[in-house]
């Protein structure tokens, strides 16, 4: 099947491409002078991302655990929560609220009141936001040490989660998370070629004609 | 020189074939327990959820919302307990559709690709009633934002195809046989029964103990994973 081969692959590059265009393409949400508009537009783009990252992380974990199992299990293990971070866009109730005539401060208040919930709290995002970072610093560690994808691959997941990480720990440059996404497409493209060129059914098409000898001397 | 399932030598580090990765290594194998535990623990942890909440997360409109104000301090709660149902749900999923995979690939795969829209981060609509609540805003305001939130909630409304991605996933591993016949049968019930206690107002207890069918199902057809035969 074309799809089981080529599918988790195109995911692997759109996820990371769409997180590093949506912090080109629009302006973080903000509360006073929210653009409800604008915000729709971030908020539709926003479901490419919501869709296919765990899936696309899920397949940088397959390839890193080909070369270093134990580390790209972990990798794999403490990366994917984070892409599952159940409540979504926070900034719909703001949303929501602005077209609901709720005054502005009660919508600050109701972003504070948010913060206090669990995905929110400084232990969600510990359990979440630096799990993340940590996973991904651990699968590029592993695309390194068990080299089953290229160099660079392995190279760019390390630099993009230890922007990742500074992001949890000190307030980057708005630029920093396109540059942080960038990279991880990079990675994650070079783990989609080597998921394509590993996928069992190009094994067996290489295996194809498995006892075929050569003329002797080939 | 015979071909062989070898890669041809290209000089590249990356591109060899012959892995490290045992597929009955100690890693492997802890894996496979894991996932299969993770396919039980899941969706009985959802179930736990729902029997013990003090929300009636069954009915919905003003007397919903009302009943969360009266409530609100359990909400933290219910939100850490669902949060960590997700990504064992996930491991589950994964180990069951790799085991209906294995009997009926196209089968197994259109269940997995439906069955992830059950994993897709969307705005949690009780997190907005939590907020406005907590915030000062009056019953009817939060009730209108709770009924009609951002249009890409929308997504949200997938669940039901994810039910169904479930379903073929235990069809699958029916007619694969790839799995106890229990897991598989219980798989295809749950996700019929797991909708019902909504669209009938039942009580929470009720909807917990469909996903207690959901728990034997998913970890049922995960226990496929363990067999000695096949990957």
């Amino acid at each position: 099947m074309k799809i089981a081969r080529y599918g988790p692959a195109a995911l692997m590059v759109i996820a990371p491409l769409s997180l590093a265009l949506g912090g080109v393409l629009f302006p973080y949400p903000t509360i006073r002078g929210h653009d409800p508009q604008g915000y729709l537009a971030l908020a539709w783009f926003s479901q490419i991302w919501l869709l296919t990252l765990a899936p696309a992380v899920i397949g940088v974990g397959v390839v890193a655990m080909r070369g270093a199992p134990l580390l790209g299990a972990l990798g794999l293990v403490l990366t994917v929560p984070g892409t599952l971070n159940a409540d979504g866009n926070p900034y719909d109730l703001v949303y929501a609220g602005v077209r609901e005539g709720v005054p502005v401060a009660t919508l600050e208040r109701m972003m504070e009141r948010v913060y206090e919930l669990p995905a929110y709290s400084p232990a969600g995002v510990w359990l979440y936001g630096v799990a993340f970072g940590a996973g991904a610093l651990l699968l590029g560690v592993a695309l390194l040490v068990g080299r089953s994808a290229p160099w660079w691959a392995g190279f760019a997941l390390v630099a993009s989660a230890v922007v990742a990480m500074l992001g949890a720990w000190v307030e980057l440059p708005d630029v920093a998370r396109p540059i942080g996404w960038t990279l991880a497409t990079a990675a994650f493209a070079g783990c989609a070629v080597s998921l394509v060129r590993h996928h069992p059914t190009s094994a067996a098409r290489r295996s194809s004609p498995p006892t075929v000898e050569e003329p002797s001397g080939a | 020189m015979a071909y062989s399932c070898a890669a041809p030598a290209t000089g590249r580090p990356w591109s060899h074939d012959e892995y490290r990765h045992d597929p009955r290594s100690g890693v492997d194998t802890f894996a496979r327990n894991f996932m299969v535990a993770a396919a039980f623990a899941g969706p009985a942890v959802m179930a736990v959820a729902l029997m013990t909440s003090p929300l009636p997360t069954t009915t919905e409109g003003e007397a919903y919302v009302r009943a969360f104000a009266a409530n609100l301090d359990a909400y933290a709660w219910s939100s850490w307990v669902f949060l960590a149902a997700f990504p064992l749900i996930l491991a589950g999923l994964l180990a069951a559709a790799r085991v209906a995979r294995q009997g009926k690939p196209v089968l197994g795969l259109v269940g997995l690709v439906l069955a992830f829209l059950m994993m897709i981060p969307s705005a949690s609509i009780d997190d907005t009633l939590y907020s406005a609540l907590k915030s000062g805003v009056d019953v009817a305001t939060a009730t209108k934002m709770y009924s009609t939130p951002a249009p890409t909630a929308i997504v949200g409304e997938l669940f039901p195809l994810a039910l169904i991605g479930f379903l073929l996933i235990g069809v699958a591993a029916l007619l694969g046989k790839t799995a106890p016949t229990w897991g598989a049968i219980a798989l295809i019930v749950g996700p019929i029964l797991v909708p019902i206690p909504w669209i009938t107002g039942m009580s929470t207890v009720v909807a917990g103990a469909a996903w207690l069918v959901m728990a034997a199902g998913l970890g049922g057809v995960a226990l496929g994973l363990l067999r000695r035969t096949g990957s």
